[in-house]
């Protein structure tokens, strides 16, 4: 994003409540200055995943004082905010309900305008926080829970989605395989470190869709083919070859991802690549990026680990540059949460 | 005094302004899935209106849980916003504020299957607060039966099924809940706002 003039910066209330997570962020301009995210994981733990209603609830509790430590943290009082921003366009609707009705009553209460910012927008944007450079055409890998994306970005707001998963998304796979191997929810963090120590071809795990011409994924296929290799064996197995069983499933994953980006790249003629979302937190996946990108001459920029999973942050700067764009939508809000995406409209 | 209530509990979205005992402002709407919008486009209206707020009155439930949620969440932004204290209305006070049974009576009322919550009234004030009806195995007419004497107590049972309430319902009664609940339990910050009648998860068989 460019610098803007010397004028003072707005300073950006974001909200994002898209899935279990709750978020609140203050940035003054494309500067970041507070964010904090509660997820209560161990909560969904027993349910074997994110349990909507639980979700809704336990974010309602926290929002109120979220929003006061970051308020506390950036140093600031209520009536500095310029503006309030908030996801209303994807995610769980009792979820982002709850973030939409309180930046609705926080809006409302200030007499400042609310700014509605669509969740995967604020993804792809997110490996452009902290960066002063002008926002050059890329290809974004958007992959998380709820969305597994090929995005080419033509300029801000001008998105095609190129490929997309026909079923679930890597961070789903990610989940669901963590639970297979007992090791409890979310997977991904645990799957990834647990990797670091196994063999990423111990187990022969399909690949799906790797040499299909198109850019979609499937995943669904790979996480049945960890689930039917753990029946097989026995529960002492299973925990002796966790290590194993992790790594390549990891690899599995990692392998089409990285597979399929290329060819995006391929195709579109891209020079630079992002990857965004909650698995872009993932260690194997950022690094076998970094070399794919490397190897064909390509600016390769993840989003900060910080900015991965579910924030407001992203929010707030995608705000940010909506008003500088002049294409701020501003009102009072409900929650549409398969709102489309961009100027081309996308849907997915 | 400046008084906002707004509620989402029953089938209609509802905001109102109170100032010195007049009702300068009230909308009502079925809004279903604009709730949220709904409520926060009158609520800016009616705090321009009276330049600002003093209290803030949030109906609660039980009732909708969609439209508790969403009013309890835009009451916490409108309390840390504002600053103004939060009075938490059980439905069990709209109910009894809108009717004429006497001196005394209660009120039972469903949040869930076999939750029900009850309130006692005496004089047009709640006695204590709304509690939880521990059924056990029974049926909420045998324990009903058990604990209220229906010869000397008006009991409204307001069934999952039934009607809340008779709609729309005016500002002045709105008012009259917002009265009874103050007397009763008194305001909170958006730190105290809770939703006390949201049924068990799992439900309870």
């Amino acid at each position: 994003m460019s610098q803007t003039s010397a004028k003072r910066q707005p300073i950006i209330l974001g909200v994002e409540t898209a899935c279990d997570d709750c978020a609140i962020a203050i940035a003054r301009g494309p500067e970041i200055i507070a964010h904090k995210v509660v997820t209560e994981s161990l909560m969904h733990q027993k349910y074997g995943g994110i349990v909507p209603e639980l979700a809704a609830r336990q974010q309602l509790a926290f929002i109120d004082r979220l929003y006061l430590e970051v308020l506390e943290e950036a140093g600031i009082a209520p009536d500095d905010i310029d503006y309030v921003a908030v996801n209303n366009k994807h995610g769980l609707i009792r979820s982002v309900s709850v973030g939409v009705a309180f930046a609705n009553g926080v809006a409302a209460g200030l007499g400042k305008p609310l700014i509605s910012v669509h969740h995967v927008e604020a993804h792809l944007m997110s490996p452009e926080i902290g960066s002063d450079a002008v926002l050059e055409p890329s290809l974004c890998l958007a992959v998380a829970g709820g969305h597994n994306l090929l995005v080419d970005i033509e300029a801000f707001g001008k998105y095609r989605i190129i490929g997309r998963t026909l079923d679930d998304c890597a961070g789903e796979a990610f989940d669901k395989v963590a639970i297979e191997l007992g090791l409890g929810f979310p997977g991904g963090p645990q799957i990834d470190a647990l990797s670091k120590t196994g063999k990423r071809d111990a187990f022969p795990f399909p690949r799906p869709m790797i040499h299909e011409k198109g850019l979609n994924f499937s995943f669904s296929g790979l996480k049945t083919a960890v689930r039917f290799m753990v029946q097989k064996m026995t529960p002492e197995a299973v925990k002796t070859a966790q290590a194993d069983l992790a790594a390549s499933f990891q690899g599995a994953i990692v392998d089409v991802l990285v597979t399929k980006s290329r060819q995006a790249l391929v195709q579109t003629g891209r020079k630079r690549m992002t990857v965004a979302g909650g698995v872009a937190a993932n260690s194997e996946l950022r690094d076998a990026l970094a070399a794919m990108c490397a190897d064909i001459g390509v600016v390769f920029q993840p989003a900060a680990r910080t900015y991965c999973g579910d924030n407001a942050a992203m929010v707030a700067y995608a705000a940010g540059l909506l008003l500088q764009a002049g294409r701020a939508e501003m009102g009072f809000w409900d929650a549409t949460p398969s709102a489309v995406l961009g100027e081309y409209r996308e849907r997915y | 005094m400046r008084k906002l209530l707004i509620s989402a509990i029953s089938s209609r979205v509802y905001v109102a302004a109170i100032q010195d005992h007049n009702v300068v402002f009230l909308e009502a709407e079925n809004a279903a899935r604009t709730t949220s919008s709904f409520m926060a486009k009158h609520t800016a209206r009616a705090l321009h209106l009276m330049g600002g707020v003093d209290a803030l009155g949030v109906l609660v439930g039980p009732g909708s849980w969609t439209g508790a949620r969403i009013t309890i969440a835009t009451a916490k932004g409108l309390a840390l916003a504002t600053q103004c204290p939060v009075t938490m209305i059980p439905t069990h006070d709209l109910v009894w504020a809108g009717r004429d049974h006497g001196a005394s009576g209660r009120v039972v009322i469903w949040a869930a299957e076999r939750e029900p919550w009850h309130a006692t009234y005496q004089n047009g004030a709640r006695l204590g607060t709304v509690d939880p009806i521990q059924m056990g195995t029974w049926t909420l007419e045998q324990v009903t039966e058990g604990k209220f004497d229906r010869k000397t107590h008006v009991l409204i049972d307001v069934g999952r099924d039934a009607p809340l309430l008779e709609e729309p319902f005016q500002a002045d009664l709105l008012l009259r809940a917002f009265d009874i609940a103050t007397a009763a339990d008194g305001a909170v910050g958006a730190d105290g706002l809770k939703t006390p009648f949201m049924p068990s998860y799992p439900p309870k068989q």
